[in-house]
């Protein structure tokens, strides 16, 4: 069926096979249906890796074309949001440009998008907990070229894949905000190896979500 | 946090579903985002 706009009629007794008083009002006419390009977006993936705040994080897209006709170009935007549905609130993080699709016909290819800096309004948090870990001298290794670095404290020109995982009850903390806070963490190695078994995390206070030389002293040190 | 892909963000082309031009995928924004639960 060629691109365009159509009305759908139902018409009653199509094959008149019944002899009725009034043959004529026999049809009905929807509203305009119109066949031409849908532009869907299959379920977007990202990369695995590092995706802290201000970081690069690569998503990868399926912009297909499940219409009856051809599109013309187009552009597909990435957005982060707090729910499932785009509204103008959520925050623009990259995009890409996609050319003509034809009917059912696909565009791959990845794209890059940046997570939106701790001064873009989403990450309020007055106070907040980071852990750094440092690992044994026998635990660590050369940094991979382009491996992040994962364990954000490390401050040496060596430092090993162990992701820190800490995410503090923030009720507890601002329940208790003189005092001793319990925290616990998981550490992660993403690198395919086992890491050593004797490493050193730390957790400090501080007012950002990235870590850095903490204003206060540690507030507890170490397992 | 959510990931929303959109496609025709400029409504460039006219389509015969205009409305099904969202998907999404979770990602998690932290301190170390690769973060599991605790």
């Amino acid at each position: 069926m060629a691109v365009g706009t159509y009305c759908i009629i139902a018409k009653a007794d199509a094959q008149q096979t019944r002899s009725r008083r009034r043959q004529k009002p026999t049809t009905r006419v929807s509203g305009a249906v119109r066949i031409g390009p849908d532009l869907t977006v299959l379920e977007p993936d990202r990369s695995l890796g590092c995706r802290a705040m201000a970081t690069t994080v690569n998503v990868s897209d399926v912009t297909t074309n499940a219409g009856g006709g051809d599109s013309g170009p187009s552009r597909t935007a990435f957005y982060l949001s707090t729910n499932l549905a785009y509204d103008a609130a959520d925050k623009p993080i990259g995009g890409r440009d996609i050319g003509p699709l034809g009917v059912n016909r696909p565009q791959l290819p990845r794209a890059s998008a940046t997570t939106a800096g701790r001064d873009s309004g989403w990450d309020d948090r007055a106070d907040c907990i980071t852990s750094s870990c440092a690992a044994d001298d026998a635990t660590a290794r050369d940094r991979e070229p382009g491996e992040p670095t994962t364990c954000a404290g490390a401050r040496r020109s060596r430092s090993v894949r162990i992701s820190v995982v800490l995410d503090p009850d923030r009720a507890v903390w601002r329940a208790a905000p003189v005092g001793i806070v319990t925290v616990s963490d998981t550490d992660e190695e993403p690198g395919g190896r086992q890491s050593a078994p004797r490493h050193h995390d730390r957790v400090s206070t501080c007012r950002r979500t990235a870590h850095s030389t903490p204003a206060t002293a540690w507030s507890a040190a170490g397992r | 946090m959510f990931i929303l892909a959109k496609a025709d963000v400029n409504n460039e082309v006219v389509e015969s579903v205009e409305s099904n031009n969202v998907n999404f995928a979770p990602i998690k924004i932290g301190p170390d985002s690769d973060a599991r639960p605790l």
